[in-house]
């Protein structure tokens, strides 16, 4: 069964980012998009964050920061796009 | 006659020239800076010119990336070498400070472009404070788990590295460290059904 795959909004208003991503061409955005869609649906059903061969196109590697404790994993794109995933186990209070 | 000494310098004489240059452009410098600028030299110095310049050994240490030699240096060697002279401060938690003896010689070996790096990295680096030095070496290699500080892993110097040290990569890997990411008020709903739908409505595209 896949998994829920959720977005954190704490970063879309990244002024600099959405400038540069406004800046691409329509047909280059349209690419950028297909990309976070196909790997929003690798992510939904890879065996695992990192070794997974179906996201291999992305480079994935662990991602490690200060103080956070949840796995992250980062995932590479073309500009100016960089994907940080947060995998959580579900847990019987929260099962998504 | 006397014997001569014929074990090599701890440092290249690369790395010996680019510790002059940044004491050039700084002053006397903590150890907690010697040891980790020049990692920042060879990553900016193998993005811009293609090579790197100070050759050392980089190494995860417990508060960021080290390079080795400079370490072994300031510890064993620098007070004998008599271009660089070396203070104690007692009650400096940061260690020893590092400057020169005397104005460096006029044949050092690094070329134009390789000491524009270095003073760059000088100019852009070398104020930030010690605490503020070692964390962005380590969010240039955030591949590296925090029980692995410290356990002298090699440190990352690739294209990669060089991305990292954007400040807008930098304030990010910050925002990351700063936000509770399992507060799920900040969580968008299921995205599974149209991912690019989702994404388009977020960019306004």
């Amino acid at each position: 069964m896949p998994r829920t795959v959720r977005v954190s909004e704490l970063f879309w208003n990244e002024r600099d980012f959405r400038k540069a991503f406004r800046e691409l061409s329509a047909s280059e955005q349209d690419e950028r998009l297909d990309e976070l869609d196909q790997l929003s649906k690798a992510l939904a059903v890879c065996r695992h964050p990192v070794t997974d061969p179906d996201l291999r196109p992305w480079q994935p590697s662990a991602y490690h920061v200060q103080k956070v404790r949840i796995r992250l994993y980062e995932y590479r794109f073309r500009y100016p796009f960089r994907v940080i995933a947060g995998f959580i186990d579900p847990t019987p209070e929260e099962p998504e | 006659m006397p014997a001569r000494s014929t074990r090599r310098p701890i440092l290249n004489s690369r790395l010996r020239a680019v510790l002059a240059r940044l004491c050039e452009q700084l002053g006397p410098m903590y150890s907690t800076q010697a040891v980790k600028l020049p990692y920042l030299v060879d990553v900016v110095a193998k993005q811009v010119l293609g090579h790197t310049v100070a050759n050392a050994t980089y190494q995860a240490w417990e508060h960021g990336v080290v390079a080795r030699e400079v370490f072994r240096f300031i510890k064993h060697e620098a007070a004998s070498d008599d271009l660089f002279k070396v203070q104690s401060h007692q009650y400096s938690e940061s260690g020893q400070r590092i400057s020169l003896a005397k104005k460096p010689g006029k044949n050092q070996p690094l070329t134009a472009e390789e000491l524009a790096v270095v003073d760059f990295v000088a100019e852009t680096y070398g104020h930030l404070p010690f605490d503020e030095l070692g964390l962005l070496t380590k969010r240039l290699n955030t591949e590296i788990p925090p029980e692995e500080w410290g356990s002298n892993r090699p440190a990352a110097l690739d294209d990669e590295t060089f991305l990292r040290l954007s400040p807008e990569w930098q304030s990010l890997s910050q925002r990351i460290s700063d936000a509770d990411l399992t507060d799920r008020s900040q969580w968008s709903a299921p995205i599974n059904d149209n991912p690019r739908e989702y994404f388009r409505r977020m960019l306004n595209a």
